[in-house]
């Protein structure tokens, strides 16, 4: 009776849709029902091991312990298609004990195949289900590309009709190329399918069936990802930087005419490849850490990068924008252009400013001395002449002096060469100020050489005259002597006034002088008892340009009259004449006259003429003076005696 | 191995009344069931230790209240107190020898869990226990690593027991087939409806509190003995303590009072026949005490004959046991198990 219930109880299972329930319920009837010591009730479900455990720490221990068995009075086991079970009990098994446990094995098989079966049919069902209310064409084929299943949707996309099972792929959608990929995906390389069907373009994604030596592929339409790519790859076909899309994994996707030409690779052999592929590996390494910088980031980066490229250095200016989508970025695209002309513009305009700020003259002309270009300067002075020689008249050399309108020009020509042509380089130098400042130091130079011929000659030979005098003075006592010897004093001394009255020349100030005061105070200093001085003024306004130094012209010329007059009644005449620019005054005597020959060298410094010569200094001071005046100093005969010296002042103009 | 059992009103007088320092004690007590009593049995006992609440304790031939020990010297022991009996895995650290456990009657996958802790522990242990508490009111059982309700408590002591279990009834009706039940009711027997088919068996539907403890319910077992499950309740179907085995077929089990009193004989004198047996444990169901009414002092009292050794028992709420053919724990009710610990 027990045994009949026993067999009831162990046949009688509850859970036969329910694994987990049904794994149960075998561990609790062998744990009541048997002298069990360990059970193992091992079912592949779902593509894994599914265990169920009774006197076993864990799974581990469970595959250990049974596949170590030994055969043993007390071991059962009962192993099938989807699973195993196994039975150690603490007694050993008799012929009866086995008989039950295997009508129960046989059950505890029905129940799992049933289990299994189940639950792989509501697998295929949903997974039917599934892959018929997928949008896109789905099909299954094995490793020789042989149609094992497919969805309704692969037979309408590609107008095929329902009898393709075991027809080879290729031959459905006649196209060779997929007899290849086929190829490769069994040498684990799952390349896409793209295929141009029905004028509508697919691509075919693939995956391994696992544990089946199949695949599934499934067809998207990508026709109208298709035209946006190849509109897009004109569209960036026409521009001239360097554009590029990248996927997360930095592999390129896209590129345009101009990257291609770039790189010197076709487009082809540049998708799907990495920096690190087609760059040189230092640039590549710059772009990379760039392209994570914006991956990372999600931000666009602008970025400047230098190259050198065949010895040439070129410059590039470009920008990184991450392709977002929704929270994660998917990509990267880039444009870039070279902006090493851009680079050497800028370079030139700031060198540029530098030439313009240059107080040179500076010009670029070609071979026949046409202006290319020119800074400020030259601009300024070529006063829109178009030929740099219109510009600067000279003896044009290598280097040499120049005139451009009233300046003297040090000019420098150089040939220089840009890019094929060859151009001069015009530099002129305004030396005006310079070649003024070496007159004065040659005037200054000769002064010098002047005063140190009077110190030398003249005032030391009136020293020796006074010592000689002296001496006579001393042997005879006359006062004569002593009379001399104040002369000759008296003569130094106004020869120091002189040299000292001619360096104060150039330092007095222009400024205006009315003439007629001036005259008239001379002519009262030099007249008395044996001179007599008439003034005859036969124009109004006598303000004339000179400086305060202008009365040593006529004490000069007036003391002049007199001292070279041997007539003991000496006459001077004075006229002044006027026009609208000068002022002239005539001064006549009645002395010795000036011999035509000396006439030259009257004003010249030091000039000393007969007897009555004294420092030689006074007609050269009037002469400076004069042309500081921008007026003018003659000298003529006067009739019927003596001399006349005519002056001429310029008028002082507001 | 040195044992001593000691009783009395007092928890900690007990405790103090003790003639050694033990390496491992097992406690019952009729009184408290708060916290506290674990903390200061902890500071008392200073090792580790199992216990729970009971009705009654099973010592020298009488069933006390207050408190009992018994007190082992001379073993290893390691107990636990978890949610789930996983957590007990720190006992397989002994290899082998006896697992004691505690747990809540209101569990109603007692067997599961005894498998789980099988699993983890394995079949070199023997395993005894059952569940604590007053019936239908509270369970409360502790170790030294904490207490709980439905918590599961666990100890493990390196000592090699013998255990044996029976209750006494016999097949009364049946089998029948559970056409239709769930966790721990049954609904249908052979497609008609549980309350009815067993108020015409048993005749005792007047009074079905009566009748429960006369008329529980047997499941199958390997060593041929039935599996008691007590009726707890008529309300919709028939409820019974913890899960009712899957999937079969049961039979109404009925008794004699001798037959019950000499099965409790039976259990006891299965341990004694060991040479060095030097401790025995009994877990004696509180159902059988409901049964037996005044004639339970007479079962006690075989205890107390058959066991020359020191022994302590509880009343409890249903009882685990394994034996050395059964090594799986099962949940039984209505049964005495007896553990005799040797050396």
């Amino acid at each position: 009776m027990i045994e009949d219930v026993m067999l009831y109880e162990m046949l009688n299972v509850r859970n036969t849709s329910d694994l987990k329930a049904f794994g149960d319920e075998i561990a609790e009837k062998c744990s009541r029902l048997l002298f069990l010591k360990r059970m193992c009730f091992k079912v592949k479900f779902e593509n894994k091991d599914v265990y169920f455990l009774v006197g076993f720490k864990n799974e581990k221990e469970a595959i250990e312990v049974i596949e170590k068995r030994k055969y043993k009075g007390n071991i059962f086991m009962y192993e099938f298609e989807n699973g195993l079970f196994y039975v150690e009990t603490t007694e050993r098994l008799d012929c009866e004990w086995r008989r039950i446990l295997t009508i129960f094995s046989k059950r505890i098989e029905e129940v799992t195949e049933k289990i299994v079966a189940e639950a792989n049919k509501l697998k295929f069902e949903k997974l039917k289900t599934l892959v018929n209310s997928i949008p896109d064409a789905v099909v299954v084929v094995d490793r020789e590309g042989r149609i094992v299943e497919f969805n309704d949707n692969f037979v309408k996309t590609m107008s095929l009709n329902f009898n393709i099972v075991g027809v080879k792929l290729h031959e459905c959608l006649k196209d060779k190329n997929i007899e290849k990929i086929i190829e490769l995906w069994n040498k684990e390389i799952f390349k896409k399918i793209k295929i141009f069907i029905n004028n509508r373009y697919f691509e075919g994604n693939v995956a391994k069936v696992r544990d089946e030596n199949k695949y599934i592929v499934i067809f998207r339409d990508i026709t109208d990802e298709e035209l946006s790519k190849k509109r897009l790859q004109v569209l960036v076909d026409c521009l001239r930087s360097y554009i590029f899309m990248k996927d997360k994994n930095l592999k390129y996707i896209l590129v345009n005419d101009a990257f291609s030409k770039f790189v010197g690779l076709p487009k082809e052999e540049i998708i799907g490849k990495r920096d690190e592929d087609i760059l040189p590996t230092e640039l590549a390494e710059v772009c990379r850490k760039s392209d994570i910088e914006v991956l990372k980031m999600k931000k666009e980066r602008s970025f400047e990068v230098q190259i050198d490229r065949n010895g040439k250095v070129m410059y590039f200016e470009g920008y990184k924008v991450p392709v977002i989508s929704g929270e994660s970025v998917s990509g990267i695209i880039g444009v870039i252009r070279d902006v090493t002309e851009k680079k050497i513009v800028e370079n030139l305009k700031r060198f540029r400013i530098l030439l313009d700020y240059s107080d040179d003259a500076i010009f670029i002309v070609d071979e026949k001395g046409n202006i290319i270009d020119m800074n400020d300067k030259a601009r300024e002075w070529s006063n829109g002449k178009k030929n740099v020689t219109d510009v600067i008249i000279g003896s044009w050399s290598e280097k040499f002096e120049g005139i451009v309108g009233d300046k003297i020009v040090l000019v420098s020509v150089k040939s220089a060469k840009f890019g094929n042509k060859t151009y001069k380089v015009v530099i002129a130098k305004d030396i005006t100020e310079l070649k003024k400042a070496e007159e004065k130091i040659k005037e200054m130079n000769e002064q010098l050489r002047f005063l140190n011929r009077l110190l030398r000659h003249d005032i030391s030979n009136n020293l020796t005259a006074i010592l000689g005098f002296l001496e006579i003075y001393r042997d005879t006592g006359e006062s004569i002597y002593l009379d001399k010897i104040d002369s000759i004093i008296d003569t130094c001394v106004e020869l120091i006034n002189n040299v000292r009255e001619a360096e104060s020349i150039l330092d007095a100030e222009l400024i205006p002088v009315k003439l007629d005061e001036v005259i008239e105070r001379c002519i009262e200093n030099v007249i008395s008892e044996n001179v007599s001085v008439s003034l005859l003024i036969n124009c109004k306004d006598l303000t004339v340009i000179a400086d305060k130094l202008i009365y040593s012209v006529f004490e000069n010329i007036l003391k002049n009259a007199i001292q070279h007059n041997l007539e003991k009644k000496k006459i001077i005449s004075v006229e002044v004449n006027c026009d609208k620019e000068f002022v002239e005054v005539r001064i006549a005597d009645n002395g010795i006259g000036i011999p035509d020959e000396i006439k030259k060298y009257v004003f010249d410094k030091g000039f000393k003429f007969g007897e009555t010569g004294r420092t030689g200094m006074g007609l050269y001071i009037v002469k400076l003076l004069m042309d500081k005046y921008g007026g003018s100093i003659e000298v003529k005969d006067n009739i019927p005696k003596g001399t006349v010296f005519i002056l001429k002042f310029k008028r002082w103009k507001d | 191995m040195k044992v001593c059992v000691e009783t009395g009103k007092d928890i900690l007088k007990v405790v103090e009344s003790l003639k050694f320092s033990p390496d491992f004690a097992l406690v019952y007590t009729t009184e408290k069931r708060d916290f506290e009593i674990v903390k200061e049995l902890k500071d008392l006992l200073k090792c580790p230790f199992i216990g729970c609440y009971t009705e009654g304790i099973i010592s020298e031939g009488k069933l006390k209240k207050g408190a009992g020990i018994m007190a082992i010297k001379g073993v290893k022991a390691v107990t636990k107190t978890a949610l789930s009996p996983e957590k007990a895995k720190n006992i397989s650290t002994l290899k082998k020898g006896t697992v004691i456990a505690f747990t809540g009657w209101m569990n109603k996958r007692i067997s599961n869990s005894l498998r789980v802790l099988y699993n983890n522990l394995g079949y070199t242990f023997r395993y005894v226990g059952g569940c604590s508490g007053k019936f239908r009111e509270f369970s409360f059982h502790f170790t030294d690593d904490g207490y709980g309700e439905r918590e599961v408590c666990v100890a493990g002591i390196n000592v090699r027991t013998k255990t044996a279990f029976d209750h006494g009834w016999e097949r009364f009706s049946g089998p029948y087939i559970m056409t239709k039940f769930s966790e721990n009711k049954i609904y249908e027997l052979d497609g008609k409806n549980a309350v009815e088919v067993y108020c015409k068996v048993t005749s005792c539907c007047e009074d079905l509190e009566e009748c429960r403890k006369v008329y529980p319910f047997g499941f199958l077992c390997a060593c041929g003995k039935y599996i008691l499950r007590a009726p707890i309740d008529f309300k919709d179907g028939i409820e019974v303590l913890s899960e009712v085995p899957n999937s079969s077929a049961t039979v109404i089990m009925s008794c004699e009072e001798e037959d019950v009193i000499n099965a409790a004989e039976n259990a006891a004198r299965n341990v004694t026949d060991l040479d060095k047996l030097r401790f025995a444990l009994i877990f004696d169901c509180v159902s059988r005490k409901q049964y037996l009414g005044k004639n339970f002092k007479q079962e006690i009292k075989i205890f107390e004959e058959v066991f020359d050794v020191p022994y302590l028992g509880m009343l409890s709420v249903g009882e685990f046991v394994s034996t050395e053919k059964i090594c799986v724990p099962n949940f039984h009710n209505k049964t005495v198990v007896v553990s005799g610990g040797f050396a």
